[in-house]
């Protein structure tokens, strides 16, 4: 990968940073919340959508998606490049813009909601 | 004259050894974050409309949901705890000839980490 270094590669690293830190930390209870909470009876489905409504939940929501999109861009590309896959690896545009794509859909989402 | 020589990598390179396959399982858990990630956003289409929610709410407590979640919350932990347990090589704190522990730099981010989990689910379940 020594060749095609590019002045963009430090900003997706920072999204790819940022990405895996907000992931690490709030991912885990969410999960939990969602696959678990639930089925047990902990969290109501009135309880559920007050959380997703509040404005609160939903900055944070985007957020979270959009940033795990571009860490798993990131990050999925240059695993790819490890298994030997790097022909599809090194099309940057391709997993960046699919991370785009979640975000703008995201985006609008939260606001429509 | 006289070349380099390139040794080929094998493309099995990574599950000759422990520490690399764990490494590889490390770099693909990403995708977990990425599908639990695209599921945030389903959930959040679907809140919107009022009349079919109740569907997809139901569609949550079936067993296929539970296992599915189980199986990412294990990919996402080893993610979280990885994660975190590379905190100390990038928060080094030096007091001249000292540093601070690199396991209280680690075991403060753990903490961090179960503080922001309690606070999110206090808010959710509330």
């Amino acid at each position: 990968m020594t060749g095609d270094r590019r002045a963009s590669d430090p900003f997706f690293w920072l999204l790819f940073a940022a990405g895996g830190v907000v992931s690490a930390m709030l991912m885990p209870v969410m999960i939990v919340l969602t696959g678990v909470a639930i089925p047990v009876g902990w969290l109501s489905e009135a309880g559920l959508l007050g959380a997703i409504r509040h404005p609160l939940s939903r900055l944070v929501l985007f957020v979270v998606v959009s940033l795990s999109l571009f860490h798993w861009a990131h990050r999925f590309r240059y695993a790819l490049v490890d298994l030997g896959l790097g022909a599809v690896g090194r099309r940057a545009g391709l997993f960046y813009g699919l991370a785009g794509v979640g975000t703008v859909v995201a985006g609008w989402l939260f606001v429509r909601l | 004259m006289t070349r380099e020589y390139l040794r080929r990598l094998p493309r099995n390179w990574w599950v000759r050894k422990a520490t690399y396959f764990s490494f590889m399982v490390r770099e693909l858990t990403s995708l977990a974050v990425a599908a639990y990630a695209t599921f945030l956003l389903v959930l959040v289409a679907k809140a919107a409309r009022q009349d079919s929610f109740g569907r997809f709410f139901e569609a949550l407590r079936s067993p296929a949901s539970i296992v599915l979640h189980l199986v990412v919350l294990a990919l996402v932990l080893y993610h979280t705890i990885t994660w975190i347990a590379l905190t100390p090589k990038i928060l080094v704190v030096r007091r001249g000839d000292e540093q601070v522990s690199p396991r209280l730099i680690a075991a403060s981010n753990y903490l961090a980490w179960a503080a922001i989990s309690g606070v999110v689910a206090w808010l959710v379940l509330r």
